[in-house]
């Protein structure tokens, strides 16, 4: 029977070659072996930050402090938000599906640089781990929210000086990660493989690579700077040593605006699989979907001042970074219009990957077009720090990119581990996680429009009711979350083997000689004279032999 | 020592007047059609001693025992460093504003600080010159320099009080940078002069210094605008990285080409 990359000694390590299983798997330089483990990392750390904002929604049942007082409230919102963009959402998709799928969709035998991703995925759990000790250690974890507004981060006492180092360790794997899958595809394409045959997913994910690596210095030279004013006094960010605290706020969203796009681009990478898949049909506007990631990537960064509305700017530039914002909605909107135009007379075959992908296409409208809304100055100085933009941000990246990463998840599971999962319980427990998100966000919408400020731990009786809609939508979204990981985890073990193809898809990523698949991938580096969606009446046009890889179509 | 006699008069002319100091004019023109002596008595108008090149102005008097002299002869020195060509990229014109001193007092003045640079220079650059009919006083007012004469009773000596500061005008008179204290640094007054050109007759490299250092008005210095210059540095280096990878293409030794795959 051929091996797996799964089975023990199938793998190349960055140090000697160990015998024991766990020093293979903790030395592997295998994109895929890197990739599930940063999965099983960063699905933890999910897990970890959703019980936190369980506890959060638990005190915010009734008004008054219950459970929490108000410090260690603030203390839970930023430990959520950490946790959540730092540890979870920033390297998401990139590092699980750039890593086990982004090399196989390309031809390639591993990225270009796999020394440095071990490295990588290293630095990762060493920022893990420094952002967690503070936890623990000095006056607990930092309370400014994960966007460490100067100057209070510069006067609490609380442990932000190892949170923003962790952040800055993190930003680095993040730049590393970036700059390995650069490479990767420029060089590493299978050949015939230009620009434009490129399955969408990579360029999702090469559109990504260069924010991370231009984008992520910024914020990292910003946390120094922080780091430097809270250590040996020097006036940056604080007004009363000659600082400017707006200057922070700038510096900050330079690098956090465009981190959005960071995290949608190779969601929408997914999404962009899935449909034409799905749908049986070739995707509708190849080349317009791959140049709108580009072109969202290049808008993204000119928007950050949209953040800055109420925090002191000049009409004419609130008026351009208004203008700018409404800009990066007509590439997302063509995507929309294209997936949709894909679907248009195919045979959709309502699998579980589809159902998440369909369940966002409502979901990220949602928190697409209300971004919209607050993206126009005048309602912005209403909705600012309400819960609306609360509701908006989560329906955009959980409902946006959290879902399109379980429907990736669902996707490739069976080419990760060559087995299936329950799909009867697989599509419940979709059901469960988009209901409960609904009555779990939609209510903020209207509790934001009428006045509820963001992170407060105590409310005004008025808006009671909506706390506590959110809060039996939160349970129900958990006991889907937890429903969906078991079906998911069980099937690891136990799930039916299948084939290299389960889906009938088309790209390279399905056409390995064993699933799942070997060390080094291809058994023969295949040659790309095709489009990567090609169907002709539901089928595949392209056929290989998987052992030649020469086509037989 | 020249600090502390820039304070003292500053000091000086604080006690004294409020007129005294710079009341700086920027961007506002000097009458070009002034006329003064020069150096051999001669009549002559300033926009015949600029030129129609970016000058140098300073206010004196010959006699001053204080700051007029060490202004004066760190000019020359800052002159002798400045990598522009004299007479040809600017002028200088020194103006004695004392209206009772001889323009035999501006020539020996003048022979003594050409004489003080220390590298072969083109004297017709540099003008000592003083007032006709008012002339001195109203360039002073015109570029907001306040001085005050005073005649100390005991030693019957005429004294003036005055700032120190180096004007730059650009061609047609304008106003362009005031260069406080009596030492400048020979960059600062290069980026002045390069500004006050209008960047037309600047060299290539004058851009390049341009686009670097940034006038700061309120310090009245030229300071390294250390954000563009990184910002350019990392936006170059991302533009050669994408350049690299295009130009690199794909790693062919590591494939096949078409239809070799079958081994």
């Amino acid at each position: 029977m051929s091996k797996s990359y799964l089975d023990a000694g199938e793998t190349h390590c960055a140090i000697g070659h160990p015998k024991s299983v766990f020093w293979q798997w903790m030395l592997t330089v295998d994109h895929k072996r890197i990739g599930l483990m940063y999965a099983a990392v960063i699905f933890t750390f999910f897990f970890v930050a959703v019980f936190v904002a369980l506890t959060m929604r638990i005190e915010l049942f009734a008004p008054g402090a219950q459970i929490l007082d108000g410090d260690t409230f603030n203390q839970a919102f930023t430990l959520h938000g950490v946790i959540m963009v730092f540890l979870f959402i920033i390297p998401g998709v990139p590092a699980v599906f750039g890593n086990i799928v982004m090399p196989l969709m390309i031809g390639a035998k591993d990225v270009s640089f796999p020394r440095l991703n071990w490295f990588t995925f290293w630095l990762y759990i060493f920022g893990a781990l420094i952002a967690l000790s503070s936890l623990w250690t000095g006056e607990g974890f930092a309370d400014t929210g994960w966007t460490f507004y100067a100057p209070y981060s510069l006067n609490t006492n609380t442990n932000v000086v190892t949170t923003l180092v962790a952040a800055f360790v993190l930003g680095m794997a993040s730049i590393l990660t970036g700059l390995n899958f650069l490479v990767t595809i420029h060089r590493l394409r299978a050949p015939g493989m230009d620009f434009f045959k490129m399955p969408l997913f990579v360029w999702g994910i090469y559109a990504t690579a260069w924010i991370q690596l231009l984008a992520t210095p910024v914020v990292g030279i910003t946390l120094i700077l922080a780091i430097l004013e809270k250590v040996f006094g020097i006036g940056i960010f604080d007004p009363s040593k000659g600082g400017d605290p707006v200057l922070f706020e700038h510096l900050f969203w330079i690098y956090s605006h465009p981190a959005v796009y960071l995290m949608i681009l190779p969601a929408f990478g997914i999404m962009s699989e899935i449909i034409p898949v799905f749908s049986r049909r070739e995707i509708f506007g190849y080349r317009t979907i791959a140049l709108s990631s580009a072109s969202i990537a290049g808008i993204g960064y000119l928007v950050w001042g949209h953040h800055l509305f109420t925090s002191g700017m000049s009409d004419l530039a609130k008026t351009v970074f208004s203008f700018l914002t409404f800009f990066v909605a007509i590439p997302t909107g063509i995507k929309f219009y294209d997936w949709v135009a894909t679907m248009y007379k195919g045979q959709i075959h309502m699998n579980a990957p589809m159902l998440w992908a369909l369940g966002t296409m409502v979901t990220f409208v949602i928190g697409g077009l209300t971004g919209v809304t607050i993206a126009m100055i005048g309602p912005d100085i209403h909705l600012q720090d309400t819960y609306y933009s609360v509701a908006h941000f989560h329906y955009a990246m959980l409902g946006g990119v959290v879902f399109l990463l379980f429907a990736g998840l669902h996707y490739w599971f069976p080419l990760m581990f060559g087995r299936m999962y329950n799909e009867k319980h697989a599509k419940r427990a979709f059901y469960f996680n988009f209901i409960g998100f609904n009555i779990l966000w939609f209510p903020m919408f209207i509790a934001g429009w009428q006045g509820m400020p963001r992170r407060y731990f105590d409310y005004l009786p008025e808006f009671q009711i909506y706390h506590q809609i959110s809060f039996f939508g939160a349970l129900i979204f958990i006991t889907g979350l937890i429903y969906m990981f078991t079906v998911l985890i069980s099937a690891i073990k136990k799930g039916e083997k299948v084939g290299p193809n389960h889906w009938n898809a088309t790209t390279l990523e399905w056409h390995l000689p064993t699933s799942p698949p070997p060390l080094e991938n291809h058994s023969k580096v295949p040659y790309v004279d095709f489009r990567p969606y090609e169907y002709h009446h539901g089928e595949p046009v392209v056929k290989f032999n998987l052992e030649t890889m020469q086509r037989i179509d | 020592m020249t600090r502390y006699i820039l304070v003292l008069s500053l000091l000086f002319s604080f006690l004294n007047a409020a007129n005294v100091g710079m009341h700086e004019k920027l961007g506002k023109m000097v009458p070009l059609d002034l006329t003064f002596l020069n150096d051999k008595g001669e009549s002559v108008t300033l926009r015949k001693l600029m030129d129609g090149k970016p000058a140098i102005l300073t206010l004196n008097y010959y006699r001053c025992a204080g700051i007029c002299t060490t202004q004066l002869n760190d000019l020359a020195n800052v002159v002798s460093q400045l990598d522009l060509v004299e007479n040809k990229d600017y002028k200088i014109v020194t103006v004695s504003f004392a209206e009772d001193e001889p323009y035999q007092l501006a020539a020996t003045k003048r022979r003594n600080i050409m004489a003080s640079i220390t590298r072969p220079y083109v004297e017709d650059t540099w003008h000592f010159v003083i007032g006709e009919n008012n002339s001195s006083g109203k360039l002073a007012d015109s570029v907001g320099y306040g001085f005050e004469k005073k005649v100390f009773e005991k030693t019957g000596l005429t004294e003036y009080i005055h700032p120190g500061v180096t004007i730059i005008l650009s061609p047609e008179g304008k106003i362009t940078r005031y260069l406080n204290g009596v030492d400048q640094l020979p960059f600062d007054v290069k980026m002045a002069l390069i500004e006050a050109a209008d960047g037309k007759v600047g060299p290539t490299i004058a851009k390049t210094l341009l686009f670097c250092f940034a006038y700061d008005a309120e310090n009245k210095k030229y300071v390294f605008a250390w954000e563009k210059v990184i910002g350019t540095g990392m936006s170059l280096m991302a533009i050669g990285l994408f350049i690299l990878l295009i130009k690199l293409g794909r790693k062919e030794e590591d494939h096949h080409k078409k239809g070799e795959n079958d081994e």
